[in-house]
């Protein structure tokens, strides 16, 4: 933990974390820019700093979006992104209700202290679950890289058969490029490019930044109405205070838990927040109408959730959703082998981040309630001044990897191909989980066989790993029992 | 419950498994006791085979729910297919004629054609963004961009 402020405090990690914190509070705020596309956006550049600053930086933009999502959902009733759609039914209205101030104040303490418990959360949780993998073998990864695809293709809020064939379309295009066991060229056709295999970063702006892009320039984009109201009284009184702090405990701890596993937790869990508050309070009927308990609670807890997400991809290397998945590509950039060994390896990268992220947390509180006069005024950007700027910063970023046009074109094909699976109602999520871990499924399959010698038996054989099957499996079998409906999270409202 | 966007995928898919399959046929394939660099390969082609001729199948035994078809051509869909070629005439240009050269014209086309800004607000943008990226980049990142016939 010293080692961490220690790292933290140096004066250009604490640059890269403010940078961060204001660049992803400014994309969570302007429209039509999600966190993947924020972050996918600003890959890039992340790569001319040191991998501690880097991955500082990745986090702080991670939060700081999530934060700016929420001032859009309070005043404009716009969610700047998923996790922040369940706090426009009672920010909006409370906002409405001449409220704006302490429903945007409640939301920036709420996110502050649960940011603050997960972090702690963060300490005790991961050093055991790392020593715990670390009698991981490669069925147990296998098994893990199984599992988690499974949840995310059972969350899939579309057709599960498709969602599916993503994740083999992800995996198929993970393998392009040279065999790093036998050396074999696959599926280059020559191109030495491709040789390197398909880059994580063209992929995802492409996907993400690009089709993005396209996909807004063909819905015009709404007229938004920003409410005329003072920001003079920010502070919450002591009424909503009372009503604010149990919601805010437990979004943190709903938040905290579901942003470990697999899949969309800060979604997820502002959705379970929000439900389980409305159930437990006295006068549901508030709900819905500007109850300041349907702020606090689920905009803790998907703050909450973006720190737990940070837990397996730290401890087992396996990234808790999308963004996750984007920054274990930029570590393997950086070649870091995220994974149990990364605590032993690189602690001060470790404890850095985690106390990059209590800091960073401190930073958007104090930022945020002054800015917000200034965030409103960005809202007012016409998409049509926004749109250029978003795409030359992409093919930028797409050339400055590696300096290699050819890049620049993979991102563009990237960004048609994105806007197809839009139109023809695929997600991109199970894709670029499924690139990004290819490599390390592939060859612990393959160690997996040559250790049985060729029989799949070793992954239900041994415990950990025969766990991972079962609940992997399960979540395959479970949609096709009449009985069983899967819960769609976009359905729930 | 989407007919006609399902069918329309799963040949694409149905197409890309099969010729995954033939792929990774030329690789040294070996077998559950030593895998190759086509085992994995193959296996995901054959899954992918399977399961859009599951999709190509739902989507014609459908019946009833609602039908959506992709969205017909609009006069939107010039600005979809002016971005994206324009795009790619930029990532063709670049290396032959550098940075300056190309993006400045890229981004005023962007401001005026596609976002239909005046011309001054977009003269602006292009070269305002332009030489700010420029800056950026070149000065501040040392990012090395191709230099055009002009050395800029």
């Amino acid at each position: 933990m010293a080692l961490g402020f220690s790292t933290a405090l140096a004066f250009d990690r604490l640059l890269a974390c403010l940078i961060g914190v204001v660049i992803g509070t400014l994309v969570g705020v302007l429209p039509g820019i999600g966190p993947a596309a924020a972050i996918s956006l600003l890959l890039p550049s992340t790569f001319h700093l040191d991998p501690t600053s880097g991955i500082i930086m990745l986090a702080g933009i991670y939060y700081g979006a999530m934060y700016g999502g929420s001032t859009t959902s309070i005043l404009v009733n716009i969610p700047g992104e998923a996790a922040s759609v369940v706090t426009c039914l009672d920010g909006y209205q409370m906002a409405r209700n001449g409220r704006a101030g302490p429903a945007l104040g409640i939301s920036a303490m709420g996110s502050f202290i649960a940011g603050t418990l997960s972090v702690i959360g963060l300490m005790l949780v991961a050093p055991p679950l790392a020593r715990f993998a670390l009698s991981f073998g490669p069925p147990e990864y296998f098994a893990l890289i199984f599992c988690g695809l499974a949840i995310l293709i059972y969350l899939a809020s579309g057709s599960i058969l498709k969602a599916v064939i993503m994740a083999l379309a992800g995996l198929f295009l993970g393998m392009v490029g040279t065999d790093l066991i036998t050396g074999n060229v696959r599926f280059t056709f020559g191109n030495i490019t491709l040789m390197d295999g398909i880059g994580m970063v063209p992929v995802v702006m492409g996907l993400f930044g690009i089709a993005e892009v396209l996909d807004n320039l063909e819905k015009s984009l709404q007229e938004r109405a920003i409410f005329q109201t003072s920001f003079a009284n920010l502070l919450p009184n002591r009424k909503d205070w009372g009503r604010s702090i149990g919601p805010i405990l437990r979004g943190s701890f709903i938040g905290f838990f579901l942003g470990i596993l697999p899949g969309g937790g800060a979604i997820i869990s502002s959705f379970t927040s929000y439900a389980l508050e409305k159930r437990l309070s006295r006068h549901p009927e508030e709900f819905g109408k500007g109850a300041i308990e349907g702020v606090a609670g689920p905009e803790s807890a998907n703050n909450a959730a973006s720190s737990g997400a940070f837990i397996p991809l730290l401890t087992l290397g396996i990234p808790a959703n999308v963004v996750m998945a984007i920054v274990l590509g930029a570590l393997l950039t950086h070649g870091i082998q995220p994974g149990p060994l990364l605590l032993v390896r690189n602690a001060d990268l470790f404890w850095g981040v985690v106390t990059s992220m209590y800091l960073g947390n401190a930073m958007l509180l104090v930022l945020n309630l002054p800015l917000i006069g200034l965030w409103v005024r960005l809202l007012k950007i016409p998409y049509s001044i926004l749109f250029p700027l978003i795409l030359l910063f992409c093919l930028i970023g797409a050339y400055s990897v590696n300096n290699n046009n050819e890049e620049v074109v993979i991102m563009i094909l990237f960004g048609v191909i994105g806007y197809l699976m839009r139109k023809f109602d695929y997600e991109a999520a199970p894709l670029i989980f499924a690139l990004v871990l290819s490599p390390l499924f592939e060859n612990a399959l393959r160690q997996s066989l040559l250790m049985s010698n060729g029989s799949f038996a070793i992954f239900f054989t041994r415990p950990i790993s025969l766990s991972f099957m079962v609940i992997g499996i399960a979540l395959f079998l479970l949609p096709m029992l009449p009985f069983v409906k899967r819960k769609v999270v976009k359905d729930e409202l | 419950m989407m007919l006609r966007k399902d069918l329309i995928s799963s040949l694409f898919w149905i197409a890309s498994g099969a010729l995954i399959i033939l792929g990774s046929r030329r690789l040294p394939l070996g077998g559950p006791q030593n895998p190759g660099p086509g085992f994995l390969p193959f296996l995901v082609g054959v899954l992918m085979l399977i399961l859009s001729v599951a999709l190509l199948v739902r989507s014609v035994h459908f019946k009833g729910g609602k039908r959506t078809e992709p969205a017909a051509v609009s006069s939107k869909s010039f600005k979809l297919i002016g971005t994206a070629a324009a795009l790619f005439l930029f990532a063709f240009a670049f290396p032959h004629l550098g940075f300056l050269i190309t993006t400045i014209p890229l981004m005023i086309f962007l401001s005026r054609v596609i976002g239909e800004l005046n011309w001054r607000v977009s003269l602006a943008i292009g070269f305002l963004t332009s030489l700010a990226m420029y800056a950026l980049f070149k000065t501040w990142l040392k990012v090395q961009f191709p230099v055009g016939p002009w050395g800029f």
